[in-house]
């Protein structure tokens, strides 16, 4: 290749040769490799194939040193294209600062009440329960009457339950389970519901008390729907909501809609069921309540109660929420501080 | 409820001793929760149980050590203590029940004992009420709280000396009858309340709940009359409550006292007198046989309570359950067992899957298996409102707002500090009867005064930059039930997204806003051309600075510059907010069938013009009318400039850019000239503006 720049060497440069290798050296800078080829080294009118032909006007004392720098320049040609693509051209020495911190791309945050709802529901559409988000403002009838609360028990009292426009039959949910009577004389069996919402008592606000809450309330009816079904539905669902959970157990309840009554219990996981601050020394953490819904249900629905079981669950959200993230005071769930909605990570 | 560990040795024949811990468990599983666990100076342990309100036979250490005997499936039963029937030849007086309703009171028995000698009670008595919550006053008084802490039913016992003409008798109170309760607590009765009275009508006690401080036994008493007896859990609970007193006796009684035990407890109390304050029987009284009480005869299957646990169990294991709580076995089948339900759970046992609850804890939820069921498989219904809020909260996860969780209460003053005044629809408020406070009186009719509460409470801790939404309902009058709306509201004041190295940002505005009104519109399946906007009419923002949406000439919502209040003497900064009603767009937001058009191979051809309008010219009628015109070449118009020119004021200047494309062919700049001028001479000739050379 040498030769070919050489001035001083014995033969000079045929001035054909010397053309077709400038407009190379400036064509290679702008052109595509595929461009290049056809322009010099193209069968028909490569601008080197051309040179090729020219070799018969040449006198034959020529011919020997035009041959040598005309294989010298296809080689070269040859080589330079080839090599197109395996480097970059005028390459750039960049620099970043790596360490720098990100451009922060802004991004929400939901409630952190809402995002366990959010969760909890996903786990359970997951086992093909439909979700029901169900009116705020219930009568007696749903919410007390046909859940088999009778009429002086202590919840239907006006100092526990908001009743609204001076009537003694309007009244705000104190419970989702207020849509399980409704579902049943509604909906034909087999259903998986689950009811979530914003429910009121008239609990004077304090650290873990709230006039107003959420609810989940989930049943399950079909034929031949059992406690070991209940048991096998809310172990997946509570191994799923809280992997580490150890141990469970169902501890005896009473509530009036539901026969047997349970509460699920599990083991505290910051002792391992050794008793500690945040279990307050029980070992065991209450996490819901449970049952087989009672018969009564399904005879006030028209449904034949020998032909059809289910089971029902439900409980509170905040509760869990504070657990969770270790929030003391229920109220600070409502203050909607964005110090702290803002740490809500999903 | 508290239960001494050495009290369970003390009921059970012959005695058992279980460890604190395995005590524990029992109770846990029979569903007499531990809620904590206390040791004693002498060595003993004490549980606090909480027992269900279902349960007042748990009430009381015989019933507890019953229940806990029966899950360790042994032949050891709880016992009570024998006592001899008290057999004195004295004379008999009947009670007379004058009650309204004399079934409130089915059996009441009473016996006066004469000469008892009023004194400390004995270290062991001492003892055993300390360790079950009970503090010692004297012997008398401790013997009656030690029946109903071992029986679980509350007697009651009085100064025979005050109790004139020796007689005592039931009646309903009078209307605002007065009556002072041991301690000094007057009284004011109402028409149902049950009252014990004596000869010349001196109410002794209000029944179930309270004795009279007349009445009630001092250190000086020598002549006592016991009573035992069964009250009306309703008109117990009416009494105490309307009273506002809750004593251990109501506590009982409220919850169903075991309707056969009142002999025993009278007796027991009798004996208990006589070996520690000595006195002797001088008169029995009585009204009704406690015996009139019927068992309840139950049938349950062994199918029954296979399927409904979900588990084989025993059929032996199911009998020999039942039996250790108490209840009796008339008859036996292959098929299964018919039972009588014992007096003391007369209250709640009432058909077969109550026995079916029995036998399950006797055979532990632990040892049933957990099985997840085989169902048929059904399309999960998802309606349509929980995918708009799954949308919802998706678009303003990825647009930087922060969702909030208000109380659906508030206070109307939170309306009238936002300048709204009455007649307003804002003000027709759902209220609630008896509020817990003047903050939470009524039902919120909009989610806008909540956000600005959140915006206050935050914007005073320093946040600069606020955004938050909130999904949630809303609250109106209507005839019969109430309505509720549901909405999606939010408020933004600040910037869009903090400072950065990298860029300085824009203070939010009402075009911010409307991007991101717009933007989640579109994610919820509404194209911008369905949507229209008019000036507000909302209270909420300001006559100039917001507007209203609607879809087919209905309004789905608002949004703009919140309204400063003429009250506020605060320099406010600027807060946006906005509300939309997902009942009214819903019907919208169905999923439309996906199209796409095959882009033009051709190159678009690009124009920018520029338009002098009147300053508060409505822009979007320039992309109108160039749209209605209809030129099918055009593909695009697009605001791309806004500015007020020098000399121009009172004006501004709007430049568009007009897209033209076709899918057959290149355009020629001819024909696009040709056009140009055609929309050009439309919108300078159809608008008050002039195109801007």
């Amino acid at each position: 290749m040498d030769r070919l720049r050489d001035n001083g060497s014995p033969t000079t440069t045929d001035p054909e040769i010397s053309r077709v290798l400038a407009e190379f050296e400036a064509d290679k800078a702008v052109l595509d490799q595929e461009v290049l080829r056809l322009k010099y080294l193209s069968k028909k009118g490569g601008s080197v194939t051309q040179l090729t032909r020219r070799i018969r006007d040449i006198s034959p004392e020529q011919r020997p040193a035009f041959g040598a720098q005309l294989n010298e320049l296809k080689n070269r040609i040859e080589a330079e294209i080839a090599a197109i693509g395996s480097t970059t051209r005028d390459e750039v020495q960049r620099v970043v600062d790596i360490s720098r911190q990100p451009y922060p791309l802004e991004r929400g945050t939901l409630h952190p009440t809402a995002l366990m709802i959010r969760e909890i529901t996903n786990i359970f559409k997951g086992m093909g329960f439909d979700i029901v988000d169900d009116r705020e403002v219930e009568t007696v009838e749903f919410c007390f009457d046909r859940l088999l609360t009778p009429e002086w028990h202590p919840v239907r009292d006006t100092q526990d339950t908001f009743y609204l426009e001076g009537s003694n039959d309007v009244l705000l949910r104190t419970q989702t389970t207020a849509t399980q009577p409704k579902i049943l004389s509604t909906r034909k069996p087999p259903f998986k519901i689950l009811s979530t919402g914003k429910v009121y008592r008239s609990d004077a606000p304090d650290a873990t008390h709230s006039p107003m809450f959420h609810q989940i309330d989930g049943f399950m009816v079909d034929e031949g729907i059992s406690m070991a079904h209940l048991k096998g539905v809310l172990e997946t669902f509570i191994r799923q909501f809280i992997p580490k959970i150890k141990g469970l157990r169902f501890r005896p309840h009473y509530f009036g809609y539901t026969e047997p009554s349970f509460e699920l219990d599990v083991q505290c996981t910051m002792c391992e069921g050794q008793g500690c601050k945040s279990c307050k020394n029980q070992g065991w953490i209450e996490v819901l309540g449970a049952g087989m819904m009672h018969p009564k249900l399904f005879e006030n629905a028209g449904l034949d109660q020998e032909k059809f079981t289910g089971f029902a669950f439900g409980f509170g959200v905040e509760r869990l929420v504070m657990q969770k993230h270790g929030i003391a005071d229920i109220r600070s769930l409502f203050d909607n501080d964005l110090n702290l909605l803002r740490q809500v990570k999903r | 409820m508290k239960l001494a560990l050495s009290t369970i040795t003390d009921y059970t024949e012959p005695p058992f001793s279980p460890t604190a811990a395995e005590a524990k468990d029992l109770l846990n599983q029979m569903g007499a929760e531990v809620e904590s666990v206390t040791k004693t100076r002498d060595g003993d342990t004490v549980f606090d149980l909480e027992i269900t309100p279902n349960r007042p036979d748990l009430l009381g250490v015989v019933g507890v050590v019953r229940e806990l005997m029966a899950a360790t499936r042994t032949d050891i039963r709880a016992t009570r203590k024998h006592v001899d029937k008290v057999e004195a030849e004295v004379p008999h007086k009947d009670v007379q029940n004058n009650l309204s309703n004399p079934t409130d009171c089915p059996t009441y028995q009473g016996r006066r004992i004469s000469g008892v000698k009023v004194g400390p009670s004995p270290e062991w008595l001492v003892t055993f009420l300390e360790k079950h919550g009970i503090k010692s006053i004297n012997n008398i008084v401790d013997i009656s709280n030690y029946v109903m802490i071992e029986t679980g039913h509350p007697i009651h016992i009085y100064d025979a000396e005050k109790v004139e003409g020796g007689i005592v008798s039931l009646r309903n109170a009078g209307e605002n009858e007065a009556f002072t309760g041991i301690g000094g607590t007057q009284m004011d009765l109402k028409n149902g309340h049950m009252v014990i009275v004596d000869g010349s009508d001196n109410i002794l006690a209000l029944a179930g709940v309270l004795g009279g401080q007349s009445s009630q036994v001092t250190d000086s008493t020598t002549d006592i009359i016991i009573e035992s007896a069964y009250f009306s859990p309703q008109k117990v609970r009416k009494a105490s409550k309307a009273n506002k007193i809750s004593t251990e006796a109501s506590f009982r009684f409220e919850r169903g006292a075991d309707p056969k035990i009142p002999t025993y407890a009278l007796d027991r109390a009798t004996a208990l007198i006589q070996e520690n304050a000595e006195g002797t029987v001088t008169e029995e009284l009585s009204y009704g046989q406690e015996q009139q009480h019927t068992q309840k005869r139950i049938r349950v299957t062994y199918t029954k309570i296979d399927k409904y646990l979900g588990v084989k169990v025993d059929k032996d294991f199911s009998i020999k359950a039942l039996q250790s709580l108490g209840f009796e076995i008339v008859q036996s089948d292959e098929e299964g067992i018919e039972v009588l339900v014992p007096s003391w759970r007369s209250h709640d046992v009432k058909r077969d899957v109550c026995l079916i609850e029995e036998i399950g804890k006797v055979y532990g939820n632990d040892n049933i298996p957990s099985v997840m069921p085989k169902s048929t498989l059904t399309l999960s219904r998802r309606p349509l409102a929980q995918q708009i809020r799954e949308t919802v909260d998706d678009f303003f996860l990825r647009t930087g707002f922060n969702e909030v969780i208000n109380y659906g209460f508030c206070s109307p003053k939170d309306f009238e500090d936002m300048g709204i005044e009455s007649p307003s629809k804002l003000r027709e408020f759902v209220a609630i009867n008896v509020p817990l406070s003047g903050n939470f009186s009524v039902m919120r009719t909009s989610l806008i005064p909540g956000l600005v509460r959140n915006h206050e409470f935050n914007a005073n801790r320093g946040q600069k930059n606020i955004k938050v939404y909130e999904v949630g309902r809303t609250f109106h009058k209507a005839e019969g039930h109430p309505q509720e709306i549901r909405r999606i509201g939010g408020l933004m004041s600040g910037k869009m997204a903090q400072d950065t190295w990298k860029r300085k940002e824009t203070t939010a505005d009402f075009y911010d806003l409307k991007s991101i009104i717009y933007g989640l519109l579109k994610e919820l399946g509404i194209d911008e051309q369905q949507l229209e906007v008019s000036p507000a009419n909302s209270e909420f923002v300001e006559a100039g600075g917001g507007a209203k949406i609607l879809i087919d000439g209905v309004s789905i919502g608002f949004f703009g510059y919140l309204k400063t209040p003429k009250k506020s003497k605060k320099k406010t900064e600027d807060i946006l907010v906005f509300e939309l009603d997902i009942d009214s767009l819903e019907k919208h937001c169905t999923q439309k069938e996906s199209t796409v058009e095959q882009p033009s191979r051709f190159p678009s051809i690009i124009r920018d013009v520029t338009f002098d309008c009147p300053q508060n010219f409505l822009s979007q009628s320039i992309a109108d009318t160039v749209n209605n015109k209809g030129h099918e070449l055009v593909k695009k118009v697009e605001l791309v400039d806004t500015y007020v020119a020098k000399g121009s004021e009172g004006q501004i200047s709007l430049s568009f850019r007009i897209e033209f494309n076709s899918a057959e062919r290149a355009l020629t700049n001819e024909e696009v000239s040709a056009i140009m001028d055609k929309i050009i001479a439309d919108i300078t000739s159809s608008q008050q503006i002039s195109l801007r050379g």
